[in-house]
């Protein structure tokens, strides 16, 4: 690998994150819809709470879990689907004819989504937060930081991998997302502590989010410990491992995918 | 052709055509699978949430909570249906335009493909209720005579949901791209608004009320009275049922004349300003 292949792949790894963080900005509709759609859920599951009467702590942590849900939605909508997108405008196509890696297109995809929706989680959170008033007790800033930028890059490694996997499952991405959003809320404790689902933890742990979301409670409020699924260095464990591992089979499915596109004449072929 | 028949025909070719959108994607196991998965999720998120706070005990709460959730399923897939229909056929399918200059009316087309949903959307209710009665042993203690009002109430509780949906539909004849967003929160709207999960009285002031005139909150805790004997939003809680029926069917009637005009309305602008076959999505 030589040094100007490099500098081409970082170049094409800014050039991919541009879009995301800066055009997808210029569409107003698009950032009022990402804040706005997770908080009128936040609002309902908070309003819940609140009316059975549970602590300040259980409006935090749903208040949390919307504003984790925009990586999900990003992750699944803007990442896992989008190699099926680009076939469908031809882009894709452009993209294993330049000298880079697709990897590099995806990581790019990676960075700038993460930008792009750190920004309306954090004002999911922020309005979240004066909504209903909520307590922060933060027991360890280190461990906080590490637990939360370890969930975005196993959370988009598995992006990753589920965009090669879409596009060879095909015309079925669009339900395919639809199909892993409410499931997966449900699955990894989104809006109530994970630890309540018994066994089932264990299985959604393949989730980032599910570990990620828990220890991010646990560092957060006061209860969170009390409700906590595993000890969070456990969790920080896990999300090393995930994260591994999903880089892995993203480079792997990648590499299948490209194959088996150009093996079968696939690469253009759109609505399929 | 008799008028009837026509409307009869239009209406079961729209439907036909929403069914197959919605199904032709896969085999018939995995639609099923597809096609509750959503719903059932969201229906157990919030059973889990009453279950922790709770400790476990079952109390009057939960069966309000069940049909409340089970019917606001309705409310958000028949609207969400309608409006989405103007923005897929015009943007990805690009056929509106061709449904347009057909002699089908756009009022019935968009009839039959919100019926779809309803279709689906009844089997996930259905099992969501059976769920709750075999599993979380949730008993119906309804009113008299409630055989009776089941059906009447369903039925114009139902209209209700279409009445609503023309008017998302109208909306998406006349914006671009922002329909998609419009839609998908008008559904979360209705969900705090229409006491599906709580009683509106849970929010203060104005938003407290502002329920009382939507159809859908009529609907769902009417249909919590006949069937666990009681409502849950204290505003209709000593209203008799036949009160409650009466105040559906006025708004409804309101609600459908506006609408109506509106939809129209909306319609000729579009025509007018060329946005039948607008393409804003890529």
């Amino acid at each position: 690998m030589n040094k100007e292949y490099i500098i081409r792949n970082l170049k094409a790894i800014l050039g991919r994150a541009y879009p995301r963080v800066i055009a997808a900005n210029r569409e107003y509709s698009w950032i009022i819809a990402d804040i706005i759609l997770p908080l009128l859920s936040v609002i309902a599951y908070g309003t819940l709470y609140k009316f059975l009467g549970a602590s300040k702590d259980f409006l935090g942590f749903a208040v949390l879990g919307g504003a984790m849900s925009a990586f999900w939605l990003n992750v699944l909508w803007d990442m896992a689907s989008q190699l099926y997108w680009e076939k469908m405008s031809g882009n894709l196509q452009l993209y294993i004819l330049s000298p880079i890696s697709l990897v590099s297109i995806l990581l790019g995809m990676s960075i700038g989504g993460m930008l792009a929706t750190s920004l309306r989680a954090a004002a999911t959170l922020i309005v979240g937060t004066f909504i209903f008033k909520l307590d922060f007790s933060l027991i360890n800033i280190t461990q906080l930081l590490l637990v939360f930028f370890l969930t975005l890059a196993a959370l988009y490694g598995l992006g990753m991998m589920l965009a090669s996997l879409y596009l060879i499952w095909g015309r079925e991405a669009w339900h395919l997302s639809e199909f892993f959003q409410e499931p997966v809320y449900l699955v990894s404790g989104m809006y109530f502590p994970v630890k309540f689902l018994g066994k089932v933890g264990f299985f959604s742990s393949l989730i980032p989010l599910t570990v990620g979301l828990d220890g991010l409670r646990q560092l957060l409020f006061k209860e969170g410990a009390t409700f906590g699924f595993l000890s969070v260095n456990i969790e920080i464990l896990i999300l090393i491992i995930l994260t591994v591992i999903y880089a892995l089979l993203a480079i792997y499915y990648l590499k299948k995918m490209e194959y088996l596109a150009r093996k079968e004449g696939k690469l253009t072929i759109r609505w399929e | 052709m008799g008028i009837i028949k026509k409307f009869l025909n239009d209406f079961k070719s729209s439907f036909y055509l929403g069914w197959k959108i919605e199904s032709n994607w896969t085999d018939p196991l995995l639609f099923f699978i597809y096609s509750l998965a959503k719903p059932l999720s969201s229906a157990f998120i919030l059973i889990f949430m009453y279950m922790i706070i709770s400790q476990g005990q079952m109390n009057e709460m939960l069966p309000h909570l069940i049909i409340g959730n089970a019917l606001h399923l309705y409310t958000a897939n028949v609207l969400f249906g309608m409006a989405w229909t103007v923005i897929d056929d015009r943007e990805f399918y690009e056929t509106l335009k061709y449904i347009y200059i057909s002699p089908v009316s756009m009022f019935q087309f968009l009839a039959g493909r919100g019926f779809a949903k309803y279709l689906i959307t009844t089997i996930s209710s259905f099992i969501i209720i059976i769920f709750g009665f075999i599993f979380l042993n949730v008993r119906f203690t309804p009113i008299a005579s409630w055989y009776i009002y089941f059906p009447i109430f369903l039925f114009v509780g139902s209209i209700s949901l279409f009445i609503i949906g023309y008017f998302f539909a109208g909306i998406n004849f006349l914006i671009s791209r922002q329909g998609s967003f419009l839609t998908q929160s008008a559904a979360g709207v209705f969900l705090l608004l229409t006491g599906a999960i709580f009683p509106i009285d849970t929010f203060p002031g104005f938003l407290g009320k502002v329920g009382i005139y939507i159809p859908q909150t009529i609907w769902i805790d009417g249909m919590r009275k006949i069937l666990l004997g009681d409502g849950w939003n204290s505003f209709f809680i000593n209203m008799s049922i036949n009160r409650m029926l009466s105040m559906l069917i006025i708004e409804n009637i309101i609600y459908f004349i506006i609408i109506f005009l509106f939809f129209n309305f909306s319609l000729k602008i579009a025509r007018q300003r060329g946005l039948i076959d607008q393409r804003t999505m890529g």
